[in-house]
């Protein structure tokens, strides 16, 4: 697998430069930006004459992972190439027809079955309902295929989020790639370390993804209470205190957090399933849980490809996480960086929420808050 | 720059001069550092403010659970269940005061939560404890299991015990027992139950059980051809006691006689359950003074009117009533099952017309719904009547016929036979008496009078100087089966002072039939004292030739049916030819009775025959006429004497 990252800024254009003659080789072009960068097409142009085999697979962002730093207002580009491996991949646009369930079928169905290891997915961060996505796909993969990847973002804003799959990035999208060949190493693991507090309180009304009552009263309104002054800042203050949903049934529990909110319905949308009748609580975060999380989910994927630095690392964080942790954001990634070494190619986002089975093996969910890690070698 | 945190404008001031100015490569990091001091407070003053409202909103749950929990307790409390809360373990978490109330349980037990001495103290009240404990080990292995049952205690109580599981959500903590005193309410369904089927005033079962009772045994009767009989009792001039002494007074007269029939029957009972299948009698009152019974243990129809006559006989004894002695009477009809009737209604309506009857006939005594029913037991009421008279008077006569020897002709014994001399129809012969004499317990005098008489009479022909001779006295089975047969036996020996090989007690085939281990040591223990034994009409029956070995027998008697066709029928000679070679091959005696023509005669000598006895060497005679007959053989056998 080689590797090449670069990075684009406006006051210092690409760094290091993009090279002259056209890489033919480069199969996969991995590519992570604000969403007015992402917007200009001229850059696009660029790198589409300096890149001209490769596939492109990237989204808008709410901050962009460069090796251990950590961006906003940049674009982000990997180029890789496989010695063995290949890729295969394909996008849905979310309408009116096409659900979230039914584009997370649909990518499924696209992708040839045979000896397919493994799909990263980028999904739109804001019209989607990420629970009914991954269902999508998980029911129309075969079980032993993983799957990760995340949802796009939008910065703080919360107003568009794009997502590219080859042509230029578009609103509304989903894309997703397959990973074939017997040689590659995948190794995946998300780990969120939020701490529940208060009250456990019952979900009384909610349908799907969005949320309007907890015990009988406006969840909006206890949001805004709790936020007190920042409530100003919703919906983006609002991933300061993420739920913690647990189902009847369930022992585990699942990390929700907002993406919209709706004053005139006085509801709230999260990035996936809020089922009525399960259990939520309030969660905070603490500095030092937090990054000892990424460690965590960075240790577990290490481990589950064989305890080796990979070549490369996809890491997926919350920018719930981002923004309370904000100076100390990088500290996570170097925690990161301290488990799998200095060899490995780092690359990511800060994502809307994040798609990922807990450990490696298990069955892909939704989850917010979160510090999702894919690695990869062909080592 | 402005917006700068306090601290670090203090700080600044502070530790640097007010003029100095920072220089323009510090700036960036200063703004940093400011923006780490500003961002710092705001996570602070977030945190503080959710945990300030969070405790805020725990404070008002735990308000809101404390208000729960107390309607939980007063609800708990106020319910009239005993309750118990325990957990997997059978640790005590929580209970009632009813609880510990309706389980007496000692206060230092409860207070110090002690399970085991609390399952202790349950364990001794009950009935059953190994049961309750049983079922409690039971629920500890299944906590999910819900169960109910009924606990029953030594001091009579009843408890309904419900137990289920005490779940958190869906896991199982613990089990909640409760516990319900339904004694009264049991006591009460128990006395409706009564109330149902038993007439209140005397606790005997009222029409609704009668017919339920009657139907039952109808159904039994059908399908093993049993007979009943219904008897249905009136009290005569009932209305007048109650108006004379009344209703209280009245009510005591019916629970009297309920108790009289009811006591009577019982003795019925007790006395036909020894051979029969232990078929109840019912005595039941169906309002008023009307009472009825069922009888099932029926042999033969006119046994009713046995138990009729011992009802009637019942009233003839005073009841003590309130310091009064008060003469009742009743009339009774009967109808009995199949004859009169095949169903419930048809019986009861038909006993009712019979009781009417016996009304008419005027009162205190008994009728069958059928004639013919009636005459029958009127002859023979009349005939037991004055067979009571005759034992009392010595209406009897003893008759006496020889046995002779089959080859020598001479005289070896004799048979006394019972006659009774009737004032009205002449001399009678036993069957037509003794088997009355038998149903009627007469049979023991009488019998006890022929033992006596027979061996008297013997003594004296001996005393006389004629040659000894055995006599033969027919012995009743139920003579036999009395306890004291043997004695009575001896002691007549002891007072007529005849030798015992001079006496043989002839046994009639029917007390051999089915022997039991009373009736071998009843016959070995007379064998023992020299008495003889002779089977009466031998071939009748059924005997079993197994039996007949072991039995202490001296003579077999062909019974005189099988002499009768001796000449005509090869198949009754054939029998008496075995009859024979049996006895030979056991050592028996054989004498043929009913021996009326030379052709038996020669024919029995022929088979060799031990004895004859029969018309056509003499008729039974007088104690006289037998003394001539001894006479004469004296004369024509003198060396006999010598």
């Amino acid at each position: 697998m080689r590797i090449d990252q670069k990075i684009w800024t406006e006051e210092k254009g690409w760094l290091p430069e993009l090279s002259g003659r056209a890489d033919e080789t480069v199969h996969l072009l991995l590519f992570f930006g604000s969403t007015h960068i992402l917007r200009r097409r001229i850059l696009c142009e660029e790198i589409k004459k300096a890149y001209p085999n490769a596939h492109f697979f990237g989204c808008s962002t709410a901050g962009e992972i460069a090796g251990t730093q950590v961006t906003d207002n940049t674009f982000v580009m990997t180029a890789i190439s496989f010695e063995s491996a290949r890729i295969q991949g394909a996008k849905v646009e979310l309408s009116q027809t096409v659900d979230s369930y039914r584009a997370g079928q649909l990518l499924a169905q696209s992708l040839e079955t045979n000896g397919l290891r493994h799909v990263i997915v980028l999904s739109d961060g804001l019209c989607v309902n990420g629970s009914d996505l991954v269902r999508g796909l998980t029911e129309n993969l075969a079980s032993e295929v993983s799957i990760t990847g995340g949802l796009a973002g939008d910065g703080e804003r919360f107003e568009e989020t794009l997502v590219c799959w080859d042509g230029h990035p578009q609103n509304k999208t989903v894309a997703a790639v397959g990973l074939y060949g017997d040689k590659l190493r995948i190794g995946y693991a998300s780990q969120g370390d939020w701490d529940s507090f208060g009250p456990e309180r019952v979900i009384t009304k909610a349908k799907g993804n969005i949320l309007y009552e907890l015990d009988g009263k406006s969840a909006l309104d206890l949001y805004k209470l709790y936020l007190g002054e920042q409530a100003a800042g919703l919906p983006a203050t609002g991933l300061l205190f993420p739920l913690s949903i647990r189902t009847k049934d369930s022992q585990t529990s699942l990390v929700r957090t907002i993406l919209s909110v709706n004053e005139e319905e006085q509801s709230m949308t999260f990035a996936g399933d809020v089922p009525g009748g399960s259990y939520a609580r309030l969660m905070k975060a603490n500095f030092d849980r937090l990054i000892d999380g990424a460690i965590g989910a960075a240790t577990k994927s290490y481990e589950a490809i064989g305890s080796f630095s990979p070549e490369l690392a996809i890491l997926i964080s919350c920018v719930g996480r981002k923004m309370i942790l904000k100076q100390r954001t990088e500290e996570e990634i170097e925690g990161v960086r301290d488990i799998l070494g200095e060899k490995t190619v780092m690359t990511g986002f800060y994502s809307y929420g994040e798609l990922s089975p807990f450990n490696q093996g298990g069955i892909c969910a939704l989850h917010n808050q979160t510090m999702t890690i894919t690695v990869l070698s062909e080592k | 720059m402005e917006n700068i945190h306090s601290l670090l404008k203090r700080q600044l001031k502070k530790l640097l001069s007010d003029s100095y100015s920072l220089p323009k490569e510090l700036q960036e990091i200063f703004k940093a550092i400011n923006n780490a001091y500003i961002q710092s407070d705001i996570d602070r003053n977030m945190l503080e403010r959710s945990l300030d409202l969070s405790s805020q909103e725990l404070l008002t749950t735990n308000t809101e659970l404390q208000k729960i929990l107390s309607l939980l307790n007063a609800t708990i409390e106020s319910t009239r269940d005993g309750i118990l809360v325990v957990d997997l373990t059978g640790k005590i978490i929580s209970f009632n005061t009813k609880f510990v109330d309706m389980w007496h349980i000692p206060s230092y037990i409860i207070n110090s939560r002690d399970d085991s001495a609390a399952l202790n103290c349950v364990l001794d009240q009950l009935s059953e404890p190994e049961i309750f404990i049983k079922k409690v080990q039971e629920l500890y292995a299944q906590p999910d299991a819900e169960s109910y049952d009924l606990l029953q205690f030594k001091d009579g109580r009843i408890f309904e015990r419900y137990s289920r599981p005490q779940r958190i959500e869906e896991k199982c903590v613990g089990r909640v027992w409760s516990f319900h005193d339904i004694t009264i309410q049991k006591r009460a369904e128990e006395q409706i139950a009564q109330m149902a089927y038993f007439d209140v005033l005397t606790n005997l079962p009222n029409r609704y059980l009668f017919k339920d009772r009657l139907n039952q045994a109808i159904l039994y009767a059908e399908k093993y051809k049993k007979l009943l009989a219904i008897i249905y009792l009136d009290l005569d001039e009932f209305k007048r006691v109650n108006d004379t002494f009344g209703h209280n007074f009245g009510d005591k007269i019916l629970q009297a006689v309920s108790d009289r029939l009811e006591k009577s029957i019982r003795k019925i009972d007790t006395l036909s359950r020894i051979e029969g299948e232990g078929l109840e009698t019912t005595v039941a009152r169906l309002g008023g003074d009307e009472f009825t019974i069922l009888l099932r243990e029926l042999k033969e129809n006119k046994d009713a009117s046995r138990v009729a006559q011992r009802i009637v006989d019942l009233f003839s004894q005073p009841f003590h009533i309130e310091n009064r002695l008060i003469f009742i009477t009743t009339s009774i009809g009967m109808a009995l099952y199949p004859n009169d009737g095949q169903d419930v209604d048809t019986l009861l309506k038909n006993a009712d017309t019979a009781m009417y009857h016996a009304k008419e006939k005027g009162r205190n005594h008994f009728q069958f719904f059928s004639e013919h029913m009636n005459i029958e037991v009127l002859e023979r009421f009349s005939m037991e009547n004055s067979l009571r008279n005759a034992a009392d008077k010595k209406d009897f006569q003893l008759y006496y016929q020889p046995q002779f020897d089959s080859s020598t002709g001479r005289i070896i014994g004799v048979e006394a036979l019972i006659r009774w001399m009737h004032p009205e129809k002449g001399m009678l012969l036993p069957d037509t008496f003794i088997p009355i004499s038998e149903d009627s317990g007469l049979i023991m005098p009488i019998g006890s009078w022929v033992l006596r008489t027979a061996c008297e009479q013997n003594k004296a022909w001996q005393i006389e100087g004629f040659p000894p001779i055995y006599v033969t006295v027919n012995i009743s089975g139920i003579q036999f089966r009395q306890k004291n047969f043997l004695e009575s036996v001896a002691q007549t020996l002891l007072d007529t002072g005849l030798e015992p090989q001079y006496l043989e007690l002839e046994l009639t085939e029917s007390i051999l039939m089915e022997p039991t281990e009373t009736t071998f040591n009843t016959l070995n223990e007379l064998k023992a004292t020299g008495v003889r034994i002779a089977i009466d009409d031998f071939g009748k029956g059924y005997s079993s030739l197994g039996y007949l070995k072991r039995l202490p027998i001296d003579t077999l008697k062909i019974d005189r049916s099988f002499v009768h066709d001796i000449i005509s029928n090869p198949d009754d000679r054939a029998i008496v030819r075995a009859i024979i070679s049996l006895a030979r091959s056991l050592n028996l005696k054989v004498i043929a009775e009913g021996v009326e023509t030379h052709e038996q005669l020669s024919y029995l000598q022929e088979q060799g025959t031990d004895g004859i006895q029969g018309f056509l060497l003499s008729e039974p005679i007088t104690p006289n006429s037998f003394t001539q007959l001894l006479k004469k053989e004296w004369q024509l056998h003198p060396h006999k004497f010598t």
